[in-house]
């Protein structure tokens, strides 16, 4: 039954505005929504449901006395538990940070804060947001709301699993190889990583400096565009319709060994459609995708190395084993390796720009395929699932994934990549797509009372 | 490529001070030779290009 956390945060903020509805009120319907769902999900790690009601009386008090701090004021929001929020237990999800409280907020947190957003808890990321889903880190990875028995991607898992069942609208996550966009697709909704650098990412975390993005998940393109706002004090605005944009279609990425039978087909639907809408789809041909992958690797693995070499010394202790096993292959590879990685990102960030100069967007699956299932993962098995995302992590450009459709009923993602700082014509051509197909309407029927 | 064995895999790990136990060493190798894949593929590609600018050139690569 649809209620006011199912409200969009634009009609939310309008409902508040008009004092039809209360951010108190606002705020204990996603307390109840979060109680009633969670336990068959695992979704929040951290509720804190006390510090979100006095924000939410506070933000009501404000908007009654005609005090606006903008779109969103009063609006609940997740965050990634790898962004800090002052005094809250930010862990990383790993055993290694089992005591951490935060001391001060993240700056994307401070923003959204000084916003007035309504911050309602912490939510399940891979053992320090680096791999997963393991079975050893500190608390059980979420379910996939559409089919409980599947991953729901990483590492900005329980955002998108807290999104998808409708526990909340908005949520921060972050980005280092597509740990927004690929979980967004596993999950049917939304996921936008901006452009490098656009949201600041200080914080003890992350992975690997060069590559590493703060992004949003939501339940819809406008949604996430107001996040994102909110998240780095820009304004994203677009206008209606795709009539004249030019799509280029890099239909060579959909391919691959492991690519679900459906992609291509699915691929070339959503072209049909938004050529249907008036865009002028045309294929182009980016670098080979293995090598933007390789290129991508390197720099993961050399600087998360580095990033957690202390962690990673003797046998790793607490840490876990997926983490562990990952991280301490970047040993492997020599200072030359590393560097000639580093100095291939600019030719490989011009050849995007290059195609970026011909055409508006270019257009690639998000990954491969549907969600996995857990049981692929077991023992700590290591799985490369094919995904496309960690080229725009290199390149830095702005990068959205929606949902596209579907295959064996489980959501399929489209990544839709700009120019840099042009997040808005990512939107734009989103926003048209999921406004024309609907897609963003198929929610999971989940039984919610499956018990975990 | 040249193979990278297990051997190849312990010295490195020991430059960095890290001891895996037994059992997560074949996961270690796995990822490591993948990356040395990425390695020799980025290798081969940076060659190419050298030799594509070299051609550009009118001169030697």
């Amino acid at each position: 039954m649809e209620g006011a956390p199912d409200l969009p945060v634009a009609a939310a903020g309008a409902a508040l505005r008009s004092g039809r509805l209360g951010a108190a009120a606002l705020c204990e319907a996603h307390l109840a929504r979060i109680a009633e769902r969670d336990p068959a999900i695992g979704a929040f790690v951290h509720v804190a449901a006390s510090a979100a009601r006095a924000s939410a009386r506070a933000a009501e008090a404000e908007l009654r006395a005609g005090r606006d701090r903008g779109p969103l004021h009063g609006i609940p929001v997740a965050v990634k538990d790898v962004l800090d929020v002052a005094d809250w237990p930010v862990r990383h999800g790993s055993r290694l940070h089992e005591d951490r409280i935060a001391s001060a907020d993240a700056p994307a947190v401070a923003r959204l804060r000084a916003g007035g957003a309504v911050l309602l808890g912490l939510t399940a990321t891979y053992d320090g947001g680096i791999v997963g889903p393991g079975d050893d880190g500190l608390y059980p990875q979420p379910r996939n709301p559409w089919d409980p028995e599947r991953i729901t991607g990483g590492s900005s898992s329980g955002s998108a699993a807290a999104v998808a069942a409708g526990m909340v609208r908005v949520a921060l996550g972050t980005d280092t190889g597509g740990s927004v966009r690929s979980p967004a697709a596993y999950c049917g909704v939304v996921g936008l990583k901006p452009t490098f650098g656009a949201v600041a990412h200080a914080g003890p975390a992350l992975l690997a400096p060069s590559l590493d993005h703060v992004g949003v998940l939501a339940r819809s393109v406008p949604e996430a565009a107001a996040l994102v706002d909110a998240a780095s004090g820009r304004r994203t605005r677009w206008d209606d319709g795709v009539r004249g944009l030019r799509i280029g279609y890099a239909r060579a990425w959909c391919d691959g060994a492991d690519a679900h039978p459906a992609m291509r087909r699915a691929m070339d639907d959503a072209m049909s459609a938004l050529s249907l809408l008036g865009a002028r789809v045309a294929l182009v041909e980016l670098p080979p995708y293995a090598l933007m992958e390789s290129v991508g690797a390197i720099l993961v693995h050399a600087e998360g190395l580095a990033r957690h070499r202390a962690a990673l010394r003797g046998d790793g202790g607490a840490m876990g084993r997926m983490a562990y096993r990952s991280m301490s292959a970047g040993a492997a590879l020599r200072p030359a390796e590393v560097a000639a990685a580093r100095a291939a990102v600019p030719a490989l960030r011009a050849a995007v720009d290059d195609l970026l100069s011909a055409a508006d967007v270019l257009v690639t699956p998000t990954t491969l395929g549907p969600a996995p299932r857990f049981e692929a993962f077991k023992g700590g098995r290591t799985v490369w699932t094919p995904m496309r995302t960690l080229p725009f992590n290199l390149t830095g450009h702005p990068a959205l994934s929606i949902p596209m459709g579907f295959a064996d009923g489980l959501p399929l993602g489209l990544q839709i990549v700009a120019r840099h700082g042009a997040e808005a014509v990512a939107c734009r051509v989103g926003a048209a797509f999921e406004a024309a197909t609907g897609h963003r309407a198929g929610a999971p029927t989940v039984p919610w009372a499956i018990a975990s | 490529m040249t193979a990278y064995t297990r051997d190849d895999l312990a010295a490195d790990l020991d430059r960095v001070g890290i001891r895996p136990p037994e059992a997560d060493l074949e996961a270690i190798h796995r990822t490591a030779l993948f990356l040395r894949s990425c390695a020799a593929r980025l290798d081969a590609w940076s060659r190419a290009a050298a030799e594509t600018r070299g051609a550009d050139r009118g001169g030697r690569p």
